[in-house]
């Protein structure tokens, strides 16, 4: 038994010392951003200090963070809206219908997603020079569709098998649509898988530095990890105003990854398992 | 083979006692099985004694150790899961052999182990199979034979047949008993099912609600069960028993249409009683001295093939079934008839706690 | 049986067309989005184009020539997989220990905690990471260096030495994508079966009997994806790189989407950068489908 005992000791260490790596960088961002310039450098680092928000109020008069991460929702929630209306149904396709070309397309979609980000750029800068449409919002909810309907319909398609049939057929037989049926029967059963595959989208949207510093590099147009970049552009780097926009950037996400961490883990293997 | 005692073993979840105290032996060799509704706490016990559960209190002994802190692993204890919990990835083989290299026994003796239990148990086609690609008698089969192989001491088994169809359960009983014979195992055997326990078990222990209501041989606890639940769990159809109020005093125990003698040597009666018989020892007619009679109105008639299944409608209001040959009387609906009970297969327990008044 | 007189029952048009209906609006707007690029990156990678200095020219191979023979793409693309080969065992390694440490423990509240922990490096910005580490890793006034240096170790120049750089940048990624490996793998240890579970228990008591027969088959799909997974990923990675040193110091933490970016914002050249991002196409679906074929060569 005390073999026992020294394993689950172990264990938990070994637990704990991960967590403490997540942790750690975070408390370094957050407390960086409520310290003074001077605090941020100091060595030893200091631990207790008096929050400040200075760097706070700085980044949203300098940097114009505000807006960005006004665009950044913009964009986000465009390319997820988008995203799902065209993925669901795609999804639901796929989960309910055995036909020729079902394989292609799930093989297609997968293959979008593996594609290099660059590779795409290049094609829809041009365009997008050509059309006008630099800086604008649209241009970037697009191009995000490359990886958020692939991961969409992959999360869904379960979602949707799950369902059982014996409830569509027996709306069938009280005479509703195909589609009626999409609209209201099932869809409304999957309301939190749906739910999930949004959030996890607009995770990676949000996070998107590449296409969006490519696409819409313009001071107002901009979203919010482009603001990042700008801050490299200076000589001396103001670290109390990069970590308090660090901190109103990554809030958001962190926030949406820990409501779905349950959902993350089951679905992204039930899609791998395949 | 080993023999296996349960020591003043009781099993706490929190608030809930969900076993309470139990003393069991099993003999060596002995095939016990332990019987009782969902929920009776036998398969508790059971993994108890595998090791996968350990008692709040008291001590499990396997072959005269005191393995009660002991794991699994070391107590060499073999189980026939309810699900088979067979290796998806192995082959039936590999599935077999597993245990047994994991023992260091030398290839030679595990080859040869296999080839012997695949013919005892018959597998010996679906060896180089994976069990996805068996049925369910299959799967079982080869559950039993990884137990087998292992030649350990006490062999387990929860509810095996419990996933297998009606047909199938019965040929797969015949087969556990001409094993059982042939190996002589020490074997404690979990199930719900009355008819699967009298027909398996040496001895069978009745449980519910934790605790242990009667153990003793399928026979003893047919004839003479020990109280009510005993008596209406075990056989089919169950046994009647009939709610009566006795009046002390009176020379005999009566009810409307009911009329029956006080055995001998009983004492006092208490006023709530129930009269308990089994169908199948009454016989319809007129009674003769010493024996009970019960008069009613045929309810409901069931044809079963061979027999006919009579419930009959006593003047309580209460119910009686029996079943006779099939052809032997015209049984109508409405029509008025009795049965008659011989004293010996007479039953009276006490309403209140259940308990079987007997004579001493 | 069949009556031979009598027609086989024909499905309405709209039956065969009914999965269409569904799946169309998605098809149609990933051939414009995804389909549209690839061609147009296809048709331009045989062209010599540079923006802003006149209009395509038809040229033949000659992209792919000069990027088979520049160095630069062939160190991008070697300093890329040597990311890879790093990194992947790595995180594969851990991710699998984090795995099998939260399915064997027995508290409850450090199992929680850490899987809700898990999520964070995989939901966080990149870019911000990118930035983060740059402040961590200082090298005279990072909090890194700093704990080095209270353990006896000299300061050690991360953003300057390249191959620093290229460690720092690694240790980022591990620390980026471990937890999704982990988080996966955790995921398919929760498929093995209870029964299966307890009846190995009954067959012996030690832990690496117990995780090669029960555990490996149920990990394996797990393991495959988070290599196929973990590759493309790796070969994608660019904010947080970018945002760390944009590829510096120098060259060496220039990873091949790095390259391409550089070629193409850059440099602008259109027709190059084409060619390459054709090229680097092709290894990721290589790299990729031999990473399956292998690991699923010997089942169905």
């Amino acid at each position: 038994m005390g073999k026992q005992r020294i394993l689950s000791l172990f264990h938990g260490l070994f637990l704990a010392f991960i967590a403490l790596i997540i942790i750690f960088p975070f408390y370094w961002m957050i407390a960086s951003s409520l310290k003074t310039e001077n605090q941020i450098f100091q060595l030893p680092p200091v631990w207790l200090f008096k929050p400040h928000f200075a760097s706070y109020a700085a980044a949203i008069v300098n940097d114009n963070i505000l807006r960005a991460l006004l665009n950044s929702v913009i964009v986000t929630v465009g390319a997820v809206v988008l995203g799902v209306a065209v993925g669901a149904p795609a999804a639901y396709g796929l989960a309910r219908y055995k036909f020729r070309g079902s394989a292609q397309i799930q093989f297609w979609y997968v293959t979008n997603w593996m594609l290099i980000p660059v590779v795409v750029l290049i094609p829809f800068y041009l365009l997008a020079a050509d059309l006008r449409m630099i800086d604008n919002p649209i241009m970037l909810i697009l191009i995000y569709q490359t990886f958020v309907v692939p991961l969409v319909v992959w999360l869904l398609v379960d979602q949707f098998k799950a369902v059982p049939i014996a409830l569509e057929e027996a709306a069938l037989l009280d005479g509703m649509s195909k589609f009626g049926i999409f609209l209201r029967i099932t869809l409304p059963l999957t309301i939190p898988g749906i739910t999930v595959a949004a959030i996890l989208a607009g995770i990676f949207a949000w996070n998107d530095l590449l296409y969006a510093f490519i696409l819409t590099p313009g001071t107002d147009a901009r979203t919010a990890p482009t603001v990042m970049m700008s801050y490299l552009g200076g000589y001396i780097i103001p670290w109390g105003r990069v970590m308090a926009s660090a901190v109103m950037i990554t809030g958001p996400v962190v926030i949406g990854g820990i409501a779905i961490h349950k959902y993350i883990a089951r679905g992204l293997t039930l899609g791998a398992v395949k | 083979m080993a023999q296996i005692a349960i020591d003043g073993v009781t099993k706490r979840y929190g608030a809930t006692e969900v076993l309470k105290r139990l003393d069991l032996s099993v003999a060596e060799g002995e095939f016990m099985v332990l019987l009782g509704p969902s929920g009776c706490g036998k398969t508790t016990l059971l993994r108890m004694i595998a090791g996968l559960e350990t008692p709040t209190t008291g001590r499990i002994m396997i072959g005269g150790t005191d393995v009660t802190l002991t794991p699994p692993a070391k107590r060499d204890v073999g189980m026939v899961f309810q699900s088979y919990a067979l290796y998806p990835h192995m082959t039936v083989r590999e599935n077999i052999a597993l245990g047994l290299k994991l023992r260091g026994v030398t290839q030679a003796e595990i080859a040869s182990r296999i080839e012997r239990v695949a013919n005892l148990v018959q597998i010996a086609p679906y060896l180089e199979r994976k069990p996805k690609a068996l049925s369910g008698g299959q799967r079982q089969r080869v559950a039993l034979a990884r137990v087998i192989a292992r030649e350990p001491s006490v062999s387990l088994m929860d509810e095996p047949l419990s996933n297998i169809d009606a047909q199938l359960r019965t040929v797969m009983r015949a087969e556990l008993l001409r094993i059982h014979r042939k190996t002589g195992m020490t074997t404690i055997y979990v199930t719900h099912d009355q008819e699967e326990a009298m027909g398996l078990g040496d001895r069978i222990t009745v449980m519910n609600f934790g605790h242990v209501e009667q153990i003793g041989t399928p026979d003893e606890i047919y004839a003479h069960p020990g109280n009510a639940f005993v008596a209406r769990f075990i056989g089919a159809p169950r046994m009647n028993l009939i709610r009566l109020t006795h009046r002390p005093g009176a020379n005999a125990i009566e009810a409307s249409g009911i009329r029956a003698p006080i055995p001998a040597g009983l004492g006092t009666l208490p006023a709530d009683l129930f009269l308990g018989f089994r169908g199948e020892e009454a016989r319809p007619g007129t009674a003769i001295e010493g024996e009970a009679i019960i008069e009613g109105v045929v309810d409901v008639v069931e044809h079963l093939g061979a027999q006919i299944e009579v419930h009959l409608r006593l003047d309580d209001g209460e119910e009686a079934v029996f079943r006779r040959p099939r052809g032997e009387a015209l049984w109508r609906e409405g029509d008025r008839m009795a049965l008659a009970i011989p004293a010996e297969h007479l039953h009276l327990f006490d309403a209140g706690s259940g308990t079987a008044l007997r004579a001493g | 049986m069949t009556d031979p007189t009598s027609p086989e029952v024909r499905l309405p048009r709209l039956r065969k067309w009914e999965p269409w209906f569904f799946v169309g609006p998605s098809l149609i707007l990933l051939l414009a989005v995804g389909l549209y690029p690839t061609i147009f990156v296809a048709y331009f990678s045989f062209h010599s184009w540079t923006m802003g200095m006149g209009p395509p020219v038809f040229s033949g191979f000659e992209n792919y020539v000069e990027t088979l023979t520049s160095s630069d793409f062939i160190d991008s693309l070697l300093r890329t997989f040597i990311f890879l080969i790093v990194t992947l065992p790595i995180e594969l390694f851990l991710g699998l220990s984090i795995a099998l440490a939260l399915d064997q423990t027995r508290n409850a509240w450090l199992r929680r905690l850490v899987q809700i922990l898990l999520v964070v490096p995989i939901a966080t910005t990149p870019s911000v990471v990118g930035m983060l580490v740059q402040l961590m890793f200082n090298t005279q006034l990072g909090v890194v260096n700093y704990g080095l240096h209270v353990l006896g170790i000299g300061p050690v120049d991360w953003l300057g030495n390249a191959h620093a750089a290229l460690g720092m940048v690694m240790m980022t990624q591990i620390w980026e994508w471990t937890p999704f490996v982990a988080l996966v793998l955790s995921a398919s240890l929760a498929t093995v079966p209870q029964d299966i579970e307890e009846a190995i228990t009954l067959e012996t008591e030690s832990f690496w009997a117990r995780l090669r027969y029960i555990k490996l088959p149920f990990l394996r799909p797990g393991l495959v994806a988070s290599i196929v997974f973990q590759t493309i990923f790796t070969i994608k990675t660019f904010d947080m790189i970018y945002s760390i040193e944009k590829g510096g110091p120098g060259d060496a933490t220039q990873m091949i989407a790095l390259h391409i970016e550089r070629i193409a914002f850059r440099g602008f050249d259109v027709g190059l950068a084409s060619a390459e991002s054709v090229l680097t196409l092709i290894v990721t679906i290589v790299l990729a489908q031999s990473v399956v074929t292998f690991l699923y060569k010997d089942e169905v």
